[in-house]
């Protein structure tokens, strides 16, 4: 249960902070979003990444936790780029 | 850097590529010996339990040995390890070790050397001296913690193409797998190289010690307490060993990895309990002494100061031993990760210079070299371990030296792949090397289930999930064999009807 709420924390974080940066938003949203939306964007994405970590830490003490938040982080971030990939071939094909 | 990143990576890249594949495969060491020896079952019993019918096995078995040692690598594995020094009056060719299931029955298994094999390869290699193989391996993790520095510097847009993966471009995508999988798993794979060479730093470094002890063998007794039998000083019947493996167990808060009896059946006897491998995230064990008379505990020793306890958890990270079994897969697929990182960075080096060469049919030499030696490695290894597995079926269960087969197996299998790389044209060879291997990794739960009775439904129905997970891990391997084998021959079609450029026409 916790190792679930941990990839989708981390997949979202990643989700948001890829959202974040200008250079991938036409692929996302068909154009630029406005610096504030993007600045949300990132601290939320942020957000997230902290609190999979704290979570994990609690459940499974400091040491351990960071690992498999770590671990989850490369698993989350690699969600994202493979959600990113099909939002540009989508938009490439239309 | 970029010129650093390039030779340095592609040098030592073939050996970094075997070391990781193995290594990866190194997490789930336990799991692939309990499949390679099918005769011995999984059944989980408490740790106490295993080493107190271990203990009487050996007592009745062997009643004058002067110690024994019993073994128990950890929650996963699948049986003990018995090895035993007999008394004085035992004949010479007496058994001095033996292999006991957890419930302290011994075990006829075939003779392999199962998921250790593919351990010890990762940092001893094969074939050649231990002691020169760890030195090649630690250049190798030296150049690797190079490349990734090199690299992390030459990737200067790191975090803007941070999710960037552009698949079906040619070497544009294979540059966009190269970043992704090291970029990503960035954390794992400076982890890995750094404390891997930690691991072995007092083979590369002895000086510290040599600094510090006169005598090398004295820094291991102060390091690593291996106490010698004492004086016998008049018979003693041994106290019950549960007991006491309980109660260190209790002490420790985790499980016991080791019993070791010195002088068992006399009054000088010593029980020393050691923690298991697995119970935390230091791999430095901990251990009580007890009297073996009287069952009473006399001393303790855990490993102490702050360098040894940072060396312990580097070493403890590396191996991953304490990992329970969703962290587990997290390392492996990052050891994955890390497999297609080299792979990559490999072929990509091939892919940047093909546009570049004179005449795109008939390569120079060095070009042609490292794509031959490309298709050896990346592919030739799996190759070859699949066939490692099918040996494991295959051989008779008689065979003298039927390990050494096995191992001699992996490595014909992969030097066929080599010479099958040399001798045909290298699009040809890609497909067809890979076609091969889907073959094989798909053989593998076949002839399991013809040779031993336990096929996958079996496995499944009956909840044996170390043989049901392995044979479905055997098939994604061929499906992840299929999908790349796919690719690259569609690319050589596309390349044949000239419908891509040519330079597009990258082994895929």
């Amino acid at each position: 249960m916790i190792d679930l709420a941990l990839l989708l924390l981390t997949a979202a974080g990643f989700a948001c902070l890829c959202a974040s940066v200008a250079r991938h938003q036409p692929a996302l949203f068909g154009r630029a979003l406005p610096k504030r939306r993007a600045r949300i964007l990132k601290r939320a994405g942020w957000s997230m990444l902290a609190l999979a970590t704290m979570l994990a830490c609690i459940n499974f003490g400091s040491g351990y936790g960071l690992v498999e938040a770590l671990g989850f982080a490369s698993l989350g971030a690699l969600a994202a780029m493979a959600l990113l990939s099909r939002a540009t071939r989508q938009n490439a094909r239309r | 850097m970029a010129w650093l990143h390039t030779w340095v990576g592609l040098v030592l890249g073939w050996l970094l590529y075997a070391i990781f594949v193995t290594g990866t495969s190194a997490y789930y060491q336990e799991e692939i010996t309990q499949w390679m020896t099918p005769e011995i079952g999984s059944a989980a019993v408490a740790s106490d339990k295993s080493f107190a019918a271990a203990a009487d096995w050996v007592q009745h078995k062997a009643p004058d040995a002067q110690e024994w040692s019993i073994f128990l690598a950890g929650k996963r594995a699948p049986g003990l390890q018995l090895y035993w020094t007999n008394g004085p009056d035992a004949p010479a060719d007496a058994p001095t070790e033996a292999r006991l299931d957890r419930q302290g029955r011994e075990v006829k298994a075939r003779e392999t050397q199962g998921g250790y094999f593919l351990y010890r390869f990762h940092y001893d290699l094969h074939y050649i001296n231990w002691y020169w193989a760890r030195w090649l391996v630690g250049i190798a993790a030296m150049a690797m913690l190079v490349a990734i520095l090199s690299g992390i510097i030459t990737h200067k847009k790191i975090i803007t193409d941070y999710f960037m993966l552009r698949l079906g471009k040619g070497q544009r995508s294979w540059l966009d797998v190269h970043n992704a999988s090291s970029v990503l798993f960035l954390p794992f794979v400076l982890m890995m190289t750094y404390t891997g060479l930690v691991s072995l730093a007092t083979h590369y470094m002895p000086w510290g010690i040599a600094a510090n002890y006169a005598d090398t063998e004295k820094f291991y007794a102060a390091a690593f307490p291996y106490p010698s039998p004492p004086e016998k000083t008049g018979a003693a019947k041994l106290a019950p060993i549960g007991p006491m493996v309980a109660a260190a167990e209790r002490n420790w808060g985790m499980a016991a990895g080791g019993v070791r009896v010195l002088n068992p059946g006399d009054r000088s006897a010593q029980v020393i309990v050691s923690s298991g491998v697995d119970g935390n995230m230091s791999a430095r064990p901990r251990s009580l002494t007890f009297d073996g008379a009287t069952g009473r505990l006399v001393s303790a020793h855990d490993p102490s100061g702050a360098a040894t306890a940072t060396e312990g958890v580097m070493i403890g990270l590396h191996a991953g031993r304490y990992a329970q079994p969703i962290l587990r897969g997290l390392y492996f697929l990052s050891g994955i990760a890390g497999c297609v990182m080299i792979a990559s960075g490999l072929i990509l080096w091939t892919v940047k210079r093909r546009p570049r060469l004179a005449d795109p049919d008939k390569p120079h030499f060095g070009f042609q070299l490292v794509e031959k030696l490309n298709i050896g490695a990346i592919v030739g290894l799996p190759l070859g371990i699949a066939i490692y597995f099918l040996a494991n079926r295959l051989l008779p269960v008689g065979l003298a030296g039927r390990g050494d087969w096995e191992i001699d197996s992996l490595f014909l299998a992969w030097l066929a792949a080599f010479i099958w790389a040399a001798v045909r044209p290298s699009p040809r060879a890609w497909a067809e090397t890979t076609a091969v291997t889907v073959l094989l990794f798909a053989a593998v739960p076949i002839v399991s289930a013809l040779t031993t009775g336990r096929n996958l439904f079996h496995s499944i129905a009956a909840g044996e999930w170390i043989f049901a997970g392995f044979d479905l891990a055997m098939l994604a391997l061929a499906a992840g064999f299929w999908t790349a084998h796919r690719r690259i021959v569609r690319r050589a079609r596309g390349a044949a009807e000239g419908r891509r450029p040519q330079r597009n026409t990258a082994p895929a």
